[in-house]
């Protein structure tokens, strides 16, 4: 079965054809990190207009390195939730316009969900029942799948998410955008050991994850009590060591969150996803942890980490054999996952 | 009818979280349908946190999150009415107001942006200003200011419960 995958949900427009939920044909993005980076974060226009633009071009460029056209098509995916329902209605419109016209299945796909499937789109992919931690600007949670569609989340975030808040310190240190690379990149040369930031871990039972103290913490540590964001580094700071131990608290976090879900729910194995998985000291770390425990860990490349429409046609491909099939009145749901 | 007149003011110091939640749901519990909160402070100086006091405030269910909007600009909740979040941390007042269309313009909810001082004279009125600053590692200076006189009960609340 061969599935056309549609992902707007943030500021990527994304596009992909799988067959059977497994095989890419085609996976096309239209990130707009270029514009972050011109505009160190801030995005002068970040509008529905900018996915309306970028899509029909990127559904051609899908269908051509796919060599197919809709026909070939058996089914449409496209994410309904979460994310920002301007942003969200904008792919799925094109995904009903295009079942409608085509006269194609149309089937609803968990943005974050997907990212987990992403690891399935390997043909030797994970073995259920998997834990994952996804983590992302926008999400940081743990989820538990016993199939890929049977999936449980298990832990979020109560505040920020991890990227956010490696966008958030690299913006208070200077380190431009995007922060996740940038503190990646300044923490090589850095002493983790330098500062040592809190690690907030919640209730000891938690799965759920908290950020938010660690922005104060940074830019005490940088920049000195009641300090605003864009003043200067104390004298004797060097924004390397910051980088390093700020990097080294999340991931610390990060791992440790997954050692107790892993500890509870007795997984086969362990996924990471989502854009902090591109984090070199994340992805080191959780090898090590991962020989460790003797559970088999899963990191698709970086490509599919981020975000991207592969992960909603593969996933989409499993709702469409099980039958859940949506019809023409889907509505966007913007809220936030939730147990 | 909302009249527009002189400023009023009130400051309020908070010692932790916990202070700054309880005194964003006093806050919560007095808003109405229409109410516009700008949200402005430093990273990391309770912005998120004063918004889940007023989530609890405006009936939202306590186990629904708060949590930061950055990325995906913006949510909406449900309480006795909707609460709008919104977040601007990285765009421009001109999307923000794009994109939050539907919790800025219409009176059908509660709305509360972080980031949102670019729109400062760009909403209609009734808007509350709540400005965060650091005063030590936990500690936080809250300080309101209206144009409204909508928000009068709400000042009268807040100087009581400081």
């Amino acid at each position: 079965m061969r599935v056309l995958g549609i992902d707007t949900s943030c500021d990527e427009t994304a596009v992909a054809i799988v067959d059977d939920g497994v095989r890419i044909r085609s996976n096309i993005v239209a990130s707009q990190t270029a514009v972050h980076e011109a505009f160190a974060g801030v995005v002068p226009e970040l509008a529905s207009r900018a996915h309306l633009d970028a899509f029909l071009p990127i559904l051609e460029r899908a269908l051509e390195e796919a060599s197919c056209t809709m026909d070939d098509v058996d089914a449409i995916a496209v994410t309904n939730t979460p994310g920002l329902v301007g942003a969200l209605l904008v792919g799925l419109t094109a995904a009903k316009t295009l079942a409608w016209l085509h006269d194609k299945p149309l089937v609803a796909v968990n943005h974050v969900e997907a990212h987990l499937y992403a690891a399935r789109l390997d043909e030797d992919g994970p073995v259920d029942p998997v834990v994952g931690l996804i983590a992302s600007g926008g999400h940081t949670c743990l989820m538990r799948a016993d199939g890929p569609t049977a999936i449980e989340l298990i832990g979020s975030t109560i505040d920020d998410a991890a990227g956010e808040a490696f966008d958030k310190a690299a913006a208070m240190l200077g380190l431009g955008f995007p922060g996740g690379k940038a503190i990646d990149d300044a923490a090589r040369d850095g002493d983790p050991t330098r500062f040592d930031f809190p690690r907030t871990l919640l209730a000891r039972d938690s799965l759920d994850f908290s950020f938010s103290g660690l922005k104060t913490a940074v830019l005490y540590a940088a920049k000195g009590p009641n300090a605003r964001r864009r003043a200067p580094l104390l004298a004797d700071v060097r924004v390397e060591d910051v980088a390093a131990s700020f990097q080294r608290a999340v991931v610390d976090v990060l791992i440790e969150k997954l050692d107790r879900a892993v500890r509870r729910e007795r997984p086969r194995s362990v996924v990471i996803g989502g854009g902090v998985a591109a984090n070199r000291e994340l992805r080191a770390r959780a090898t090590e942890w991962a020989s460790g425990t003797g559970v088999a860990l899963h990191v698709p490349p970086i490509a599919l980490c981020v975000d991207n429409a592969a992960m909603i046609a593969g996933l989409g491909y499993h709702h469409a054999v099980a039958g859940n099939v949506a019809d023409l009145e889907l509505d966007a749901d913007p809220t936030p996952i939730r147990r | 009818m909302t009249s527009v007149d002189r400023v009023r003011v009130a400051r309020v110091t908070t010692h932790g979280e916990a202070e700054t939640v309880a005194l964003g749901r006093r806050v919560g519990e007095a808003l109405e349908a229409g109410d516009r909160l700008l949200l402005i402070g430093d990273l990391g100086a309770g912005k998120t946190r004063f918004a889940k006091g007023v989530a609890l405030g405006l009936g939202v269910p306590p186990e629904r999150r708060v949590t930061s909007q950055t990325f995906t600009l913006g949510g909406v909740l449900p309480g006795r009415v909707p609460l709008y979040h919104y977040d601007g941390y990285r765009v421009s007042p001109d999307t923000l107001l794009e994109w939050g269309e539907e919790g800025l313009d219409d009176d059908r909810g509660v709305a509360v942006v972080e980031w949102g001082a670019g729109l400062r004279r760009r909403l209609a009125e009734p808007v509350l200003f709540v400005r965060f600053s650091f005063r030590g590692e936990t500690d936080r200076l809250i300080r309101f200011y209206s144009r409204s006189s909508r928000f009068e009960p709400l000042f009268a609340r807040i100087s009581e419960g400081s």
